[in-house]
């Protein structure tokens, strides 16, 4: 038996196939794996709402590029949470999801659906990692929807085993006024397949997403990330630090998309990569779709090795070159990380890259 | 007892093309000496402050550069930093994401190959950035990111002050320093002479003005490439009234 | 005094739908089957080798699915498509030989006149055939050779079969297939070494009957440290029925030489262009495409630089303006082969009154082009929300000693601007057209004057439409 996902990551516009870039595909060989039975780590704060069984989320709110993974989680998952965080809530920290995957427990497939009320603000963090298991799997697909004036952040941080492979998808659905910061760490896991697609459907709603990834050794990710404009007003942000070391592999699609109707409304999006090894394979389509007139979109990449005016200052402080590269990964890498609060979890993260870049 | 800190050798270097830039140059700088060291534009000034420092854009071709007896031409840059040789840059780096204040630490713990506690490190920064009449504020900033010409003045000479230096080389090829740049390094020389009279420094400087009020034991003119003459103090003097001309006849 | 401005300029925009009426010779039949193919390539008194060229890009066509990417070629029939159209007239180098009403469809596109003006040369072709290719004497002198691809063909078999089709295969796409099946007319030009041509040559290509195609393939081989700039046009009459151009333009540019080649391209709104252009670029040569594209009801157009000598550039200047019924999908590839390369382009569009502007494009840094730099900028203007712009670049990054730069903006024109410039005394209508002008200039000033104002006059005929 076998997991497989045939041209998921869909481009949201097709281009040429010598490149590509279309779509990616996914086969997993289940011989070993074991469904996760063990409880996640629940961190719950009061006044949220944590239920066990599956919501379905209207149909129309699931994006036609993640139709393939959702039908897989709804008729696969093995974790289940429905997050609700009543109106006007301010619970004073963070949710927390942790899933430690091992060797009796690496096969994961969670669907977590956030429910965000009117005018509540919420932090919820969702953890990926493993503990001693070399293979695993693990297929999310997580739902939230911000109410009116809702102000929602959503962290998740992905540190799997580096023989696994992940497939996530998280859709934001967002209301008037609501604001969804959304930062994705893909720092792990040999194969990634991951997708944000954020809906601007209220008027004067805004929408980050902030993703960091590591690619080293022989791993290849492949990130869709989509902002829709489908409101007057609207506001979106897509901004991606990455770093390439080894011969791994990073295709980013990054799209914003402007509805026609959505007047008023602003984008930009982001790259900068920094590569570290000239067998790094660096694929980038960042796509601006447009069809209405009053908008301002903008998009900038640029990739390359660090500065060597950077490095040799650097250097002549006395770091050496292993050390200068990682600390300007670190600070490429700083802007989106000050966005999580959490000092635990930034300095988690800030020594997984730290390792990662060493190793 | 003063002892050879740096000693250089009859040495050539070029840019990585193959225009030669230092040719035949000679330097010895013992514990607790200031040197100075002037000449005309395009002489090699900056060059040779790269050389020491082993910028990988330069290569050297013959000739060697000896720190405590031991030659450092194949060294990298970090280890240099590491015997203690600290370059101020005329114009350094913006490093955006990095506070100064992990930048520091990490420096520190980079050269001095452990840690140093927190409290100590923290103590040191707080104390420094006094000296220097700094806001607390600097070590929070990112490291030079959006400093003024001034500020970053300030901060070359705070990292100066921190890291544990022997000989401190000054890049201040431009004469465009201002007057307050110029009060900076000159009390930043002041705390770093105090810290420990063995403290030696190369100064590559046009302005008179800041060189006026310092204890300067050797003034060196780098003519194309090379050393064409060493005095004392008066020296300077003599520059500034006359310019070059002497020793571009030679 | 705006209202008469308004009736020349309309006035003039029917300079390109004037219809010549029977002044077909011969044509082969709709469709497109072998014997078609061999119908055509006996006419043309092909060589063998040719013959089994278009047999084999016959069955290359046949076996080729339609792109699975940019705008909906449903509309376009094979059945329907006359391939060969071979006008009553025959080449020459003197205008006055040509049939008036053929002289009079050139006359009116100004042809001679810039010829005699600005111009090193010139080849017009008139559907299927050139009917006029003539040259100064002083380029003949210099070895320079500039004629139709059938003269070339013929007296110049050895160059033409070492080079034809060898950077374009069938196997590209359909369309290349079926160009290499069909095609007919358009330039050869050789530059010896060192040569440089001060003064452009311009093949100009008319498309003239209806639900015909053209395929012109254009091949330009600059020897080692020659230079040229390349002009060619484009138009057609307009027609109820589709019609096809898939052109093919191959050119070679030998270390250290320099070629300019510029297209303006004002088909009619009935036109099918998926034309396929792509350079060569070896050691220290650089290619500098212009490219204003104007008509055509759906575009497909990408010209491709490959440089493959160390050093070698590419610089890609695009204008493309969609009006109604319009998807101009354009763009350009880059693959940079050989260290030190390096690559700019910079992309324009505007779209109004539902027109679609696509920007594709595709840069790929192989492993070996180390120290290689690109840098793209592209703009995108909507002058309504009844258009659509879209834009889908593609970076693939091979090593890590390269330097690679994107940027994109899209939008509409700000109404400060427009504000200011109204109190200062224009119109609204004005203002705009002022402002679009200023947005193209990067590509306007690229052109010889003459072309620069052509460009200028269509921008004020594509906008004039959209008062209201």
């Amino acid at each position: 038996m076998g997991i497989s996902f045939a041209n998921i990551n869909q481009l949201p516009v097709p281009t040429w196939n010598q490149l590509k870039i279309n779509s990616v595909s996914l086969d997993v060989a289940e011989d070993g794996l074991n469904s996760y039975s063990k409880e996640a780590k629940l961190t719950l704060p009061e006044k949220v709402q944590a239920d066990r069984f599956f919501v379905e989320p209207e149909s129309a709110k699931i994006p036609g590029s993640m139709k393939q993974n959702y039908d897989f989680v709804s008729k696969n998952h093995n974790s289940v949470f429905a997050l609700t965080i009543p109106e006007g809530a301010t619970p004073d920290s963070p949710v927390i999801i942790e899933y430690s995957l091992d060797k009796n427990n690496s096969l994961l497939n969670d669907y977590i659906y956030i429910k965000a009320e009117k005018g509540c603000e919420v932090t919820v963090i969702i953890k990926y990692g493993s503990n001693n298991c070399e293979n695993a799997f693990h297929c999310g697909f997580t739902f939230l929807e911000a109410g009116e004036n809702a102000k929602v952040k959503l962290i998740k941080v992905q540190t799997l085993s580096k023989k696994a492979n992940h497939v996530d998808a998280v859709a934001v659905w967002s209301k008037d006024r609501a604001a969804a910061d959304i930062i994705l760490n893909e720092l792990g896991s040999e194969r990634t397949a991951a997708s944000c697609n954020i809906v601007l459907k209220g008027e004067q709603s805004s929408g980050n997403l902030g993703g960091i990834y590591i690619g080293k050794n022989q791993e290849e990710m492949d990130l869709n990330y989509r902002i829709e404009f489908a409101a007057k007003e609207t506001e979106g942000e897509i901004t991606v630090r990455g770093t390439l070391a080894d011969s791994s592999k990073k295709t980013l699609k990054s799209t914003l998309d402007f509805m026609t109707g959505a007047s008023g409304s602003k984008g930009r999006e982001e790259e900068i990569v920094l590569t570290l090894s000239d067998k790094a394979v660096n694929l980038s389509a960042p796509l601006l779709l447009c069809g209405e007139d009053d908008v301002e979109g903008r998009h900038a990449t640029s990739t390359g090795r660090p500065d060597p005016g950077k490095l040799h200052y650097l250097m002549c402080r006395g770091f050496d070159r292993k050390e200068a590269e990682r600390l300007l990964v670190e600070a490429s890498f700083t802007p989106l990380l000050n966005k999580i609060e959490m000092p635990k979890i930034k300095q988690e993260i800030k020594e997984y890259i730290g390792a990662s870049i060493h190793g | 007892m003063s002892q050879t800190l740096l000693k250089i050798n009859n040495l050539y270097a070029t840019l990585e093309s193959d225009i030669e830039i230092i040719r035949g140059l000679d330097l010895n700088i013992d514990t607790g000496e200031t040197h100075v060291i002037m000449g005309p534009n395009g002489a090699g000034k900056s060059t040779l402050a790269n050389v020491i420092m082993g910028h990988p854009d330069y290569i050297v071709r013959s000739g060697s550069i000896c720190w405590q007896g031991e030659d450092i031409v194949d060294l990298a840059t970090n280890e240099r930093a590491k015997r203690g040789i600290f370059l101020s840059f005329q114009t350094p780096e913006e490093i955006d994401g990095i506070t100064m204040r992990d930048f520091l630490k990490s420096a520190k713990a980079a050269t001095d190959g452990k840690p140093m506690p927190m409290l100590a490190f923290r103590k040191q920064l707080e104390d420094t950035l006094n000296m220097l009449q700094m806001d607390k504020a600097y070590a929070d900033r990112y490291v030079n990111f959006g400093f003024s010409g001034g500020e970053k003045k300030k901060s070359e000479i705070l990292q100066l002050l921190m890291m544990d230096t022997k000989l401190a080389i000054l890049d201040e090829t431009d004469s465009g320093l201002d007057v307050d740049a110029v009060k900076t390094v000159r009390e930043g020389i002041a705390h770093y002479k105090n810290q420990d009279k063995d403290h030696s420094l190369l100064i590559i400087s046009h302005s008179t003005k800041l060189l006026r009020d310092l204890p300067v034991d050797y003034v060196h003119v780098l003519v194309n490439g090379k050393i064409v003459h060493t005095g004392g103090k008066e020296l300077i003097q003599k520059i500034d009234r006359e310019g070059f001309a002497d020793f571009l006849q030679k | 005094m705006e209202k008469k401005k308004t009736q020349i300029e309309e006035f003039e925009r029917n300079i390109y739908d004037i219809y010549d009426t029977d002044n077909i010779d011969y044509q082969v039949k709709r469709g497109l089957t072998e014997d078609i193919v061999t119908e055509i390539s006996k006419n043309k008194n092909d060589p063998e080798w040719m013959l089994a060229l278009r047999k084999k890009s016959l069955k290359i066509y046949n076996e080729t699915e339609l792109p699975k990417w940019g705008p909906s070629l449903h509309e376009l029939d094979m059945d329907n498509i006359v391939t060969y159209v071979r006008p009553k007239a025959v080449m020459t180098d003197d205008w006055k030989e040509l049939p008036d009403d053929i002289r009079g469809t050139f006359e009116r596109l100004g042809i001679p006149e810039a010829e005699w003006k600005s111009l090193s040369g010139v080849g017009a072709q008139y559907d299927s055939e050139v009917v006029y290719h003539s040259m100064r004497e002083q380029l003949l002198e210099q070895g320079v050779i500039y004629t139709d691809m059938e003269t070339a063909l013929r007296e110049y078999e050895d160059i033409v079969k070492e080079y034809f089709m060898k950077l374009l295969p069938a196997t590209e796409h359909k369309f290349m297939a079926l160009h290499g099946a069909v095609w007919s007319g358009g330039s050869f030009v050789y530059v010896p070494e060192g040569v440089k041509v001060n003064m452009p040559l311009q093949s100009y290509f008319r498309l003239n009957a209806p639900g015909a195609g053209q395929f012109e393939h254009t091949l330009i081989i600059c020897e080692k440290n020659s230079s040229l700039h390349f002009i060619e046009g484009c138009s057609a009459p307009r027609h109820n029925t589709i019609n096809l151009h898939a052109g093919g333009v191959e050119l070679y540019i030998k270390e250290g030489a320099t070629l300019r080649y510029s297209t303006i391209e004002n088909w009619s709104k009935n036109m099918l262009n998926l034309n396929t252009k792509r350079a060569l670029v070896e050691k220290d040569a650089k290619i500098e495409w212009v490219s204003g594209t104007f008509g055509s009801h759906i575009t497909m157009l990408y010209p491709m630089s490959i440089l493959k000598g160390e050093n070698a550039k590419s610089e890609f200047t695009g204008v493309s303006f969609a009006s109604s019924n319009q998807y101009l999908d354009t763009g350009s590839k880059v693959v940079h082969a050989a260290p030190n390369t390096s690559s700019t382009i910079s992309s324009k569009s505007i779209s109004k009154n539902g027109g679609n502007a696509t920007y594709r494009s595709s840069v790929t840094i192989m492993p070996q082009a180390k120290n290689s730099k690109c840098s793209v900028i592209c703009e995108s203007l909507m002058l309504d929300d009844k258009s659509r712009s879209d834009t889908i670049p593609v970076m693939d990054v091979r090593n890590d000693k390269a330097d690679i730069g994107h940027e994109a903006k899209i939008g509409r024109i700000s109404e400060k601007s427009i504000y200011y410039l109204m109190t200062r005394g224009l119109s609204e209508e004005e203002a705009k057209a002022l402002i679009v002008r200023g947005f193209v200039e990067p590509v306007t000033k690229e052109l010889p004057l003459e072309y620069a104002v052509e460009m200028n006059r269509l921008i004020g005929l594509e906008l004039e439409g959209s008062i209201g």
